[in-house]
This record gives C-alpha cells, sequence and structure tokens, in this order.
C-alpha cells in the first residue's frame, strides 16, 4: 500500500556545523521534487508538530546524531510510554504521544539520524557530516521514488 | 557530613546548566548556586564579517529565540546605516518588524506556559516526573492543549510570513524590511490560516485571554505557594515607550526598585553602557550585570515579563490593560517581587501581543509603502530588544571597510543571572533545609524556581543522544556520595 503524503522533516541548527544535517537532507529531497513528498524544517521539534504528524500518512524525521550510529540509522519511532523533556524542545517520541493523545491517531514516524561530528558555531557540515548526509540522503531517496508502507517498514527493520 | 548536592545539567532549561546545593552538617543549607556555560565565543566569531550580514549571522545563536537577535542586529544595524535610533525606519518597516517580534514573543509564552509551566502548576511541583509533562496535559486538560498547539503554530506562521522563513529568517535588513505582508496573508491570519477559524487573531486573542482566566483560577487555590516561593526584593529594568507604555519592540532604559522608585529614569537606548556593567566572578562562566550607579552588590536586577509589568506605567491594548491593573493592584501598585508571578505577566504579555497584532494587521502600511530607509554612515550602533525572557543588548562597531570590528552582546538569561541564583537559594532554603534525605520534588522545586524565568541557554545544540541528566552527591571533602543519571 502506497502512502499519499508523505512528510520529510528535517531540524536542527545549520548554523551550528553538523546540528544542521537533517536540514540539509530535508533539502536534498525538496530538490528532488518528488511526487507526494512534503518537505519541511525547522530548529527543532515542538509540540505544534502534533498537528503536522496528523496531517500525513507517513513520516520521517531527520536530525544529527551523537549516538553511535556510523553513517546513518532509521529506525521506527514509537509514542513515549513516559516522557521526560530536554527544555524548550521535544523528543520525538513526545511529539508521536501528544499527536496520538490529542487526536487518537499517529501516522508511521520514522527517525533518520545521521552521525555527526562537530558542533561548532560554523555554517556548512563538517567533510564526515557531508558524507554522510549524503549516505543518508541517497538511502532516503531510493525509498521516496516508489514508495510503501511496507518498504519503509522493512527498511526500518533491516537496521534494527 | 556536610554535602554538596549537584543537579547537571538543568532539566526543561535550554542547554548546559547545573545547580550546586551546599548543605551544612545539619543538612541546612549555606549556599546555592547556578552554573551555566555561557557560550561566548559568538562575539568573536562575527567580527570580521561584513554589517550586513549581522541580522542573519546571529540567530545562529539561539534555535529558541533567533528573530529577538535578528532584530537587535538590524535595530543596530539601522543606527550604522544612519536610519536613526529606532523610529528612523518607514512605517511599512516598522510594523512590519513589530509584526514579527510580537509574533515571536507570542508563540514563546505560549510555549513556556503550556510546556514546561502548566505541567508543574497544573499537577503540582511534587507529582511523578511521568505524568508531570505535557502529554498529560493533553490527557487531563485536552482542549488546552490544543489550543496551545494552535497558538504556537500562529505565531510561528506570523514568523514565517514577516521573517521569509523559518530558520535563519532574512525579513529585516539593515534601514527596513525585506517584503511586504500580502493581502492574500493578512487575510489568512485575520479569517483563519488555511481556512480554519481557530487559526485565526480572533480566536488567539480568545484563548489568552482564557490563559490568564486559569491561571488566576490556579492562583486563587494555591495563592499561598505561588505567592511566597522564590520570592524575594529586587530591582528591575526594561525598555519602555517614551510615555512609560509597556513596548516590547524598542524605547528609553527605565529602571526602578523593589519599592517602585525610578533608579534609571528614561536613558535613550545609546547610552546603555552609561547604564549597566558587567561583573566576572570566578566560579561561573556567566557574567553578573549590574546597574553601575548602585554597584555590583546592591545593583543587579530582574529583567522578564515580571519586571517589564513591573516597569511600565500601562499597557496600550484595551484587554491587556484590563489585565495588568489587576496585576498591578494585586501588589498595591508597587512591584511585584514574586518569582512565580512571572507566569501570570508572561500571560498578561502574551493577550498583548495579540492585541498589537491584531491592530498591525489591520493597518494597511503593511501592504504597501517604502520599506527601507538609509542616511549618513555611522561606524557605531546598539540595537536593544525586549525579547521573551527579558532585554536584549546588541552593540557593533564597524570599520570603514564595511567589517564589523567590535561585538558586545547582553542576553536577557544573563541579565537574568544573578535573580535565577537568588530564586535557587530561595528556593533551596525552602524546600531542603533540616531534611536529610533530597527527593526529587526537592530536585524539581529548585528547577520550578529556575524556570520561571524561563531561561535560554543558547550554546546548545539538539542532537539525539545528547543531554543526559547527571545528579551528584558530594561530600564535604568532594568524595561522590551518589549520583544518579537519566535520558532526557
Amino acid at each position: 500500500m502506497k502512502p499519499a503524503s508523505i512528510l520529510i522533516y528535517g531540524f536542527g541548527n545549520p548554523g551550528r556545523e553538523d546540528d544542521g544535517a537533517g536540514v540539509a537532507l530535508a533539502e536534498q529531497v525538496r530538490a528532488a521534487a518528488l511526487p507526494g513528498v512534503t518537505v519541511d524544517s525547522n530548529y527543532q521539534l515542538n509540540i505544534e508538530d502534533a498537528l503536522l504528524l496528523r496531517e500525513h500518512d507517513l513520516v520521517v524525521f531527520a536530525d544529527a546524531s551523537r549516538n553511535a550510529v556510523g553513517q546513518f540509522r532509521f529506525s521506527r519511532l514509537e509514542p513515549a510510554a513516559s516522557v521526560s523533556f530536554t527544555t524548550h524542545a521535544m523528543p520525538p517520541e513526545s511529539v508521536l504521544a501528544l499527536c496520538l493523545q490529542l487526536y487518537q491517531t499517529v501516522p508511521p514516524v520514522y527517525l533518520l539520524e545521521i552521525g555527526g561530528a562537530a558542533y561548532n558555531l560554523r555554517e556548512g557540515l563538517s567533510a564526515a557530516g557531508v558524507e554522510n548526509t549524503a549516505a543518508a540522503g541517497t538511502f532516503v531517496l531510493e525509498l521516496l521514488r516508489q514508495p510503501s508502507f511496507a518498504k519503509f517498514e522493512a527498511a526500518a527493520v533491516a537496521q534494527v | 557530613m556536610a554535602q554538596k548536592i549537584t543537579i547537571e545539567p538543568v532539566t526543561r532549561v535550554e542547554g548546559h546548566g547545573k545547580v550546586t546545593i551546599h548543605l551544612d552538617d545539619n543538612c541546612n543549607v549555606v549556599q546555592s548556586r547556578l552554573h551555566i556555560v555561557e557560550f561566548r565565543g559568538f562575539e568573536r566569531f562575527v567580527c570580521g564579517r561584513p554589517y550586513w550580514e549581522a541580522p542573519v549571522l546571529v540567530q545562529r545563536l539561539c534555535g529558541i529565540c533567533p528573530v529577538s537577535h535578528h532584530l537587535a542586529a538590524a535595530k543596530a544595524m539601522d543606527v550604522v546605516v544612519g536610519a536613526g535610533t529606532g523610529h528612523g525606519l518607514t512605517p511599512t518597516g516598522e510594523k512590519m518588524r513589530r509584526l514579527m517580534h510580537y509574533g515571536q514573543i507570542f508563540q514563546s509564552h505560549v510555549l513556556h506556559f503550556f510546556h514546561l509551566a502548566s505541567p508543574d502548576l497544573l499537577f503540582g511541583i511534587d507529582a511523578d516526573p511521568t505524568v508531570r509533562n505535557v502529554v498529560n496535559i493533553a490527557i487531563q486538560h485536552p482542549e488546552l492543549a490544543r489550543q496551545a498547539i494552535l497558538m504556537r503554530k500562529y505565531g510561528q506562521e506570523i514568523i514565517a510570513a514577516t521573517a521569509g522563513k523559518k530558520i535563519h529568517g532574512t525579513g529585516a535588513i539593515p534601514g527596513g524590511i525585506n517584503k511586504h505582508l500580502s493581502s492574500e496573508e493578512r487575510d489568512a491570519f485575520v479569517n483563519g490560516i488555511g481556512g480554519n477559524p481557530d487559526l485565526s487573531i480572533s480566536k488567539m486573542i480568545e484563548w489568552a485571554e482564557a490563559a490568564i482566566a486559569l491561571l488566576l483560577d490556579h492562583h486563587q487555590k494555591n495563592a499561598a505557594f505561588l505567592d511566597s516561593f522564590a520570592a524575594f526584593p529586587s530591582n528591575h529594568l526594561s525598555i519602555v515607550r517614551k510615555d512609560g507604555a509597556l513596548d516590547l519592540y524598542h524605547g528609553v532604559i527605565r529602571a526602578v526598585d523593589s519599592t517602585g522608585n525610578r533608579i534609571v529614569d528614561d536613558v535613550d537606548n545609546q547610552e546603555y553602557l552609561d547604564i549597566v556593567a558587567e561583573e566576572v566572578r570566578s566560579w561561573s562562566y556567566m557574567k553578573f550585570p549590574f546597574i553601575k550607579q548602585l554597584g555590583k552588590e546592591q545593583g543587579w536586577y530582574r529583567v522578564g515579563p515580571l519586571a517589564r509589568l513591573n516597569v511600565c506605567d500601562f499597557i496600550p491594548s484595551p484587554k491587556a490593560q484590563q489585565a495588568f491593573e489587576q496585576f498591578r493592584a494585586y501588589s498595591s501598585g508597587k512591584p511585584n517581587n514574586r518569582t512565580m508571578h512571572y507566569h501570570w505577566a508572561r500571560l498578561i504579555e502574551t493577550l498583548h501581543a495579540a492585541e498589537v497584532m491584531r491592530d498591525l494587521l489591520h493597518d494597511p502600511d503593511l501592504q504597501s509603502g517604502e520599506l527601507v530607509t538609509k542616511g549618513e554612515r555611522r561606524e557605531e550602533g546598539i540595537g536593544i530588544i525586549e525579547a521573551p525572557r527579558g532585554t536584549l543588548f546588541h552593540h557593533y562597531r564597524v570599520g570603514e571597510d564595511n567589517l564589523i570590528k567590535m561585538c558586545n552582546l547582553i542576553v536577557s538569561t544573563t541579565n537574568n543571572n544573578e535573580p535565577m541564583n537568588q530564586a535557587v537559594h530561595c528556593a533551596a532554603v525552602d524546600q531542603m533545609n533540616g531534611k536529610a534525605e533530597i527527593t526529587e520534588p526537592m530536585m524539581n522545586a529548585v528547577e520550578v524556581a529556575i524556570r520561571a524565568y524561563d531561561p535560554c541557554l543558547s550554546c546548545a545544540t539538539h542532537a539525539i543522544g545528547q543531554m543526559p541528566l547527571e545528579i551528584t552527591l558530594h561530600d564535604a571533602a568532594g568524595a561522590v556520595l551518589d549520583q544518579r543519571r537519566k535520558n532526557m
């Protein structure tokens, strides 16, 4: 089955090197101008993004990661059973939980973590960030070219 | 055994910070400090860049209040390009910037209240952290949560329409603005974005009023706590319009002491260095600003919503003015020195921001008129704005080669450095004195005191997997007695 409306949502601060990897990936996808694919980006996730989830059939969050993810890691997100907060921003799982709670539905949401190496005050990605974002972009564009729920799910399972 | 408790970093506060509380042998609090790692590299980073880049460059500082930095830098560069010190812009230039700014104030205040403050207020600061959060607000108060989401979205859309985009907006430029608001955009904001009447300016005003009513109802039931928790006398500083009105975009510098005596009397914002100085303390990376004439010990001050409502004479919008009168009457017309009343003041400002947006959206200057003005080039410019969290100072010098050669910033959270330390100490004494055991609610009480100031430690990035919470307990010799860590 094919999702009619897919959202690619990159978040981070492009003025802080690899923190902008998710936004850079979103721009790669935007440039591809794929039908049925909407692209958005912001500094970070927040409460209003629960509304955005409700408006799409499938969502991919893309963000830089300090976890050991190699070039990138693709995983299925579930609403957070217990919620803890960082600061003014919300963790992805909490946005799902908020969406589910308010609208009684949440689409399949995946997290594309892009391996980051540097987070200094500088515009542009590090060399490793460029390489990792390109690899993640190739990966997600392949999923988007002939998208299906099963294809996204299989890709997430394959990376577990 | 004397103990030192460390909470690092502070949850639900931007960036990296830690709190240390020193206990004596009887478990009485003897000293409390908030340590914040302030990012200072930015001022060096911006030097050598063309001055016209500053309004965009400074947004790298922060993903929380980039609009405030964007506008403060633009205001400083207005002076540099000879466009005057606040009112020299064209009507379109100034009004478009005001719409952007009040959109930012609106969405930021809404986020703070609903996401950060309301879980503490509605569930109690001693509630289980797994239920003291915005998702539980959605369970227990779903209509409130839905309204908060739409109010945030409304403010974000105002910013996108005026700044050009959500990230690294380019709307404000030296001497003005680079776009009008189209009549289609205006109609959407007036009647409902995307045809949704719940995303109209009248709904924003209605819900902002309802939020104040909610807070006042809560206050009625919990007055003892809200009036006494982390309350302490202080000076208050903000900019105000020349006639004493609340004005978050531009004005003169005014400060009052804890009883309402005027201690800084409407000084031109280009003269801020005559008023404010910064002290360095060995134990903190963040400076401590103070009013020069009062000195380091007596000159510290609060900024932000509470300070602004203590400093101004009136609010120039009818519904917010009505709420302001009730606020001022509660402290008999004197400054309100109660930390938890920041939340009340913040919601009054939220209502005011909605009323200002409504008035601007009906102003035809947004659809036509000159966008930019320039005059005689100057080498120095200062831009001061009331950011959501308080007064924000941007100061630049620009060489004949058009490159920035000096930059000095005093951000809102830095202005509130000493008040936050005072609040931490009050909360620690109140909650921890004489207690042999440190509990989660006690820890949270300290955070609640800090959160009232809505601090933003702008150096933070938000990559997945960073910023765990560490709580460390030290004895008098510095040995770690206990350490807890949780992911955030």
